[in-house]
């Protein structure tokens, strides 16, 4: 049972962790052991984590052409991996890498694969069961690979829970030969560009900050585009603030706008009805700003603050930009310059 | 430049969906096919590079039954210079791999120097053809391409990564370049045109023009099977059970509410600055700023 992992350079991603877990669980019934797999540059230090959360070995590839994803280098790699070890069955996260990287492995072993999975299960003569959706959600289908080995899934990420790390556990390092010339990489990485927060659409943001009625104006709408420039994110609104014109259509959260699950959610002036909530329910945390203490925002969020958000966020956008100024470092400094190309910016100070 | 995009017949997943529970397809009857929305990006793509390179020649491929013709005059009505359409009784019931397979063999037979694909397909949903086409052809591939540029037999792509990051590449022709949705705006067929692919001879390939063996394609060549198909289960967090120490006004107002968790978070009044503190304080200790 194999464990394809995904990670940051200098962090492992939850979705492998979730992987560990989930793998652990279906090779204990199995009788089989777990074994990641980790390819990159310089990545020794995760090895730990990984075995305590599950991985019996871990296969670690490492070498500078490995740093960032290529796939030219993963897939032979892998591919020449499995080959060789003849694992039954291996699981990957439904990643940038894991989407683009699995079918191709796939191809090449000539096995099959179910991907964006929801669930995986055993079956009771022991086939791995794939749960994924199907017809843009409407639908669920299981999907089984009875002769071709390995049994190959992708797993989206959140599809499982991350067990707890074991600290007395520690996996057995087996280091993988590269043997890849950096003349077979057909494709050249130029640069990786980080989308500003403003620009970014409401689904990829990891920060949002959104407006509602509550908001007041258009002019009042600059407080929030001030704020989520200062903090990093992107804007949203709920319906009345975009029926309003305070904000374009594409950014509105709700039933009938986007589904958004952001590591933190600004609520500010929005009173938190159904049609709003259903939109943005899962986002990690979530900080809401209303002068209604019934308001129903505040039964989901984790920072309730009552009060008027002409009031409070000036205040707040005033003591973000003394931080910015202060700790001074190259990206506070890009944030500041670029707090004047944001409308009503320069009102407030 | 010779351009070859893959298309699919797909379901049009707006209606509602005629699921046999335990059935591993659904009911034909009722089901309205149009061309797969993401496979409608990349002939835009390919159309694109032509209005670019006007001696372009734009081939649209697609592996189906007979009755994904109209797919293909859809194809010729946008602007495809030529269609293609890849079909045997053996093909049936093939898998993303074996799909690839046929594509690839047919692909082998013409002049190419980039094979566009769309991101996934309205029904299967699956978004592997892409990448396993690319493999099997032994081409140089990216995916979720989000733009695209040819110039001096390269081309210069971004890739599309979570978080709002990009990759720029690039990547030599001919190659395969899988596009995502949103990449450009489709355009609509000019009156004439689409008149003329009424008409339009649709060619056919079958197995032995393709140079494949029966045990190669469709279920026979396919490693991975449906077993079933079911509406999909909700995610339940746990039984809501209103809480009873409430008005039963209180109690309704949850319950239509979704009896959606409360989230036992902190309340904070006060003085504007003393809010504003506390939330700065917040965000930084979560490491927001």
């Amino acid at each position: 049972m194999w464990v394809i992992v995904d990670h940051s350079g200098d962090e492992v991603e939850d979705v492998t962790l979730e992987l560990l877990g989930q793998a652990r669980d279906l090779a204990d019934r199995l009788g089989l052991p777990v074994a990641a797999v980790l390819l990159g540059d310089d990545i020794g230090g995760l090895v730990p984590l990984l075995g305590q959360c599950g991985a019996d070995t871990v296969y670690l590839a490492e070498s500078p052409l490995l740093g960032a994803y290529n796939p030219d280098a993963y897939t032979p790699l892998l591919t020449d991996l499995v080959r060789r070890q003849q694992p039954s069955i291996v699981l990957w996260g439904a990643t940038d890498q894991g989407r683009d990287l699995a079918p191709r492995v796939a191809a090449r072993l000539s096995t099959g694969l179910a991907s964006n999975c929801t669930r995986v299960d055993l079956s009771e003569d022991g086939l791995l069961v794939m749960t994924r959706p199907v017809y843009g959600g409407k639908a669920s289908c299981n999907v089984v690979c009875p002769q071709a080995r390995p049994q190959m899934a992708t797993l989206q990420p959140g599809a499982v829970p991350a067990r707890r790390p074991d600290p007395d556990r520690q996996a057995q390092v087996i280091a993988v030969d590269v043997n890849i010339s950096a003349q077979s990489l057909r494709l050249r990485l130029e640069e990786v560009i980080k989308i500003p927060p403003s620009d970014l659409d409401v689904t990829e943001a990891e920060v949002i900050v959104a407006g509602g009625r509550g908001v007041g104006s258009k002019e009042g709408f600059h407080l929030i585009e001030q704020l989520a420039h200062l903090v990093g994110a992107a804007v949203a609104a709920s319906r009345p603030a975009v029926d309003a014109g305070w904000a374009p259509y594409k950014r509105q959260v709700g039933l009938s706008g986007k589904t958004v699950a952001p590591r933190l959610y600004i609520a500010c002036g929005i009173s938190g009805v159904n049609h709003h909530v259903v939109g943005m329910r899962d986002s990690r945390a979530v900080v809401a700003i209303d002068q209604d203490a019934q308001a129903p925002i505040f039964q989901i969020a984790d920072l309730k603050i009552v009060g008027d958000l002409h009031e409070v966020l000036p205040s707040l956008i005033e003591r973000l930009r003394r931080l910015r100024q202060e700790r001074g470092t190259a990206e506070d400094e890009e944030v500041l310059r670029t707090l004047a190309n944001v409308p009503g910016a320069r009102q407030v100070s | 430049m010779n351009v070859v995009v893959c298309v699919a017949r797909g379901v049009d997943t707006s209606d509602p969906l005629p699921i046999r529970p335990g059935q591993a397809a659904l009911e034909e009857e009722g089901l309205r096919h149009i061309l797969n929305p993401a496979d409608e990006y990349a002939l835009e793509e390919g159309l694109r590079l032509k209005d670019r390179f006007p001696d372009s020649d734009v081939t649209a491929i697609s592996m189906g039954p007979p009755e994904s013709e109209p797919v293909l005059r859809r194809c010729l009505a946008l602007g495809a210079d030529k269609v293609l359409l890849l079909w045997d009784e053996a093909f049936r019931a093939s898998d993303t791999l074996t799909t690839a397979r046929i594509l690839a063999a047919a692909i082998r037979q013409v002049e190419f120097d980039v094979v566009l694909c769309g991101k996934r397909a309205s029904d299967g949903d699956t978004g592997q053809v892409g990448a396993q086409l690319a493999e099997l052809l032994g081409l140089p591939a990216v995916t979720s391409v989000l733009q695209l540029e040819v110039k001096g037999g390269e081309t210069l792509v971004h890739r599309r990564l979570e978080r709002g990051r990009r990759e720029v590449l690039r990547c030599p022709l001919p190659a395969l370049l899988a596009v995502d949705e949103g990449i450009n705006r489709p355009r609509y067929p000019k009156l004439r045109v689409l008149l003329r692919s009424l008409e339009a001879e649709i060619p056919r390939r079958g197995l032995a023009d393709l140079g494949l063996r029966a045990d190669q394609v469709g279920e026979a060549g396919s490693c991975a099977q449906v077993v079933n198909l079911s509406p999909p289960k909700p995610i339940t967090k746990g039984l809501f059970i209103p809480d009873s120490s409430l008005s039963p006004e209180e109690r309704w107002e949850q319950i239509v509410s979704g009896g959606m968790e409360e989230r036992h978070g902190d309340v904070i009044q006060g003085p504007p600055d003393a809010v504003a503190e506390r939330l700065l304080q917040f965000l930084t200790e979560n490491n927001f700023v």
